[in-house]
């Protein structure tokens, strides 16, 4: 019974998202930086496998990617706790040291049409600064969105992933 | 009472000045999205000289001298801020429809066209009452807008159908539909009106729409995710954002090529063109780029509000008339 009603439910959110809006109207950034102390080559070496997001970040259990770190490379991340993420490389670019992926459908996270870049970039004193950006919609593609589908609830959540993935890169390069 | 006196004295002489001899030339009017508010740019002097409230999350604007007005559309509180340019002050608060993105004004200054996201329709209001005289049902997720010279017919992005619509303005219809490429959402029009410019999301390319066949007649690829254009003054070049490359192509519109691709701020969106110099806003870093229009050189940077979009045309040319 639960599981019929939860594919009606499905049925129904299929329904509106094929008739009508890729999003709501206003997108949402999460921007997060973090200095590290070690070289910009060994950081750059550590994330910029698109397959092995699980060897830094703390709430990815899995990863599995269809091409590597090729462009087009499509990942599956299994999330800690339950929940996937399904991801695709648009760029890689070794010399600025930075890539861009992003996701049509949030998966795990309460998002729509999500993009988000990462970047390598030198500080002082031989230090490196990662910056990760991301822009999104929230989960609910309409006027009026309930508790945990609205704006506040996308930004808090891929804030979220950005922070703690850095600070356990951090702590991961430093030790 | 002497205090308030003097302040009131120092409030006068702060508005004289700015709308007097201080300001030498063009102001743009930048939407910010996160901030719910509109920066006022001096393009010469590379500072923002004001910050106007809007709306919630602003995001079209449409600066037009005919009617004296800047309009500003904000989806999440359905309205549109009416900015007296004479002033700079925000005059009116319209309600308009469900979730207003696009917005156009007629080159004649009297008709307010705006595109209501939601539902599918555009409105049409008076610029002088502010008075809605109607609506067209348009296509799906209507977005950019731009009217003709004649002041009778606009063109609307019906971005989920990849089509553009043509509105007949009196006759408050659609006319017919011209196929573009997948996701139209920014328009613009050649000064003559013979040329529709559309620029498509997902295809990463830009229709040419010859206005006189009602067709496409050619597609120019861009950059990833085609956000903005403009045009030079002479209108010899057309500059287009590329949200997803960071970049912005350079189109000779004579030949209808992509003629350069230069790297730009970050999350490129709103474009404009102020005489020799190109301005860029970058959504992600809150800025805008003010580059070299002939070169691509960077000039400099001005800090924005949160979320800049300037989705439209926000310069105000002759601000030192006034």
């Amino acid at each position: 019974m639960r599981a019929v009603s939860a594919f009606i439910m499905m049925l129904a959110a299929s329904l509106v998202a094929s008739t009508a809006f890729a999003h709501g109207p206003t997108r949402q950034k999460a921007f997060e930086t973090i200095t590290i102390k070690a070289s910009p080559d060994a950081v750059w070496a550590k994330v910029r496998d698109f397959a092995q997001l699980q060897s830094w970040h703390p709430a990815v259990e899995s990863c599995t990617a269809t091409n590597g770190s090729e462009v087009g490379s499509v990942r599956t991340l299994k999330i800690k706790g339950g929940g996937e993420l399904v991801e695709s490389l648009e760029a890689i670019d070794d010399a600025a040291k930075k890539f861009s992926y992003r996701a049509k459908d949030g998966g795990a996270l309460p998002v729509t049409n999500y993009s988000s870049t990462l970047t390598v970039k030198p500080a002082d004193g031989g230090t490196t600064l990662v910056e990760w950006r991301g822009a999104f919609y929230r989960k609910y593609m309409n006027n009026d969105p309930p508790k945990g589908e609205d704006d506040e609830a996308a930004l808090g959540a891929v804030t979220g992933v950005y922070k703690s993935g850095l600070e356990n890169l951090k702590a991961i390069m430093e030790k | 009472m002497k205090r308030r006196l003097r302040c009131r004295l120092c409030a006068g002489a702060v508005l004289v000045a700015l709308s007097g001899c201080v300001l030498a030339g063009p102001l743009a009017y930048i939407t910010n999205q996160g901030s719910h508010d509109v920066s006022v740019l001096d393009v010469d002097a590379g500072r923002v000289i004001a910050t106007l409230p809007a709306g919630r999350s602003p995001a079209g604007v449409w600066v037009s001298e005919a009617a004296g007005r800047a309009f500003v559309s904000s989806p999440d509180s359905a309205s549109i801020t009416v900015i007296d340019l004479a002033t700079r002050m925000p005059v009116g608060d319209i309600r308009a429809g469900r979730s207003p993105v696009g917005i156009t004004v007629t080159p004649d200054g009297r008709r307010l066209l705006v595109a209501d996201w939601f539902l599918h329709r555009v409105l049409v209001f008076d610029t002088a009452t502010q008075a809605q005289l109607g609506e067209i049902a348009v296509g799906s997720a209507p977005a950019g807008l731009v009217a003709a010279p004649d002041s009778r017919t606009a063109y609307v992005a019906n971005r989920d159908d990849n089509a553009v619509g043509v509105l007949d303005i009196a006759g408050l219809k659609q006319t017919s539909t011209i196929a573009v490429g997948n996701h139209p959402f920014a328009l613009e029009l050649s000064a003559d009106g013979r040329t529709l410019w559309a620029l498509n999301v997902y295809s990463n390319d830009v229709s040419v729409v010859d206005t006189g066949q009602a067709r496409t007649v050619a597609t120019l690829p861009v950059g990833k995710a085609p956000y903005g254009i403009a045009f030079s003054e002479d209108g010899a070049h057309a500059y287009v954002t590329n949200q997803q490359s960071d970049s912005v192509s350079v189109i000779d519109t004579a030949q209808r090529q992509v003629i350069a691709t230069w790297p730009s701020v970050v999350y490129p969106e709103g474009v404009a063109v102020s005489g020799e110099r190109l301005l860029v806003v970058s959504w992600m870093d809150d800025l805008v780029g003010v580059f070299d229009a002939r070169t691509g050189r960077q000039q400099g940077t001005v800090a924005l509000g949160r979320n800049p979009r300037g989705f439209g045309r926000f310069i105000h040319r002759s601000a030192a008339a006034h």
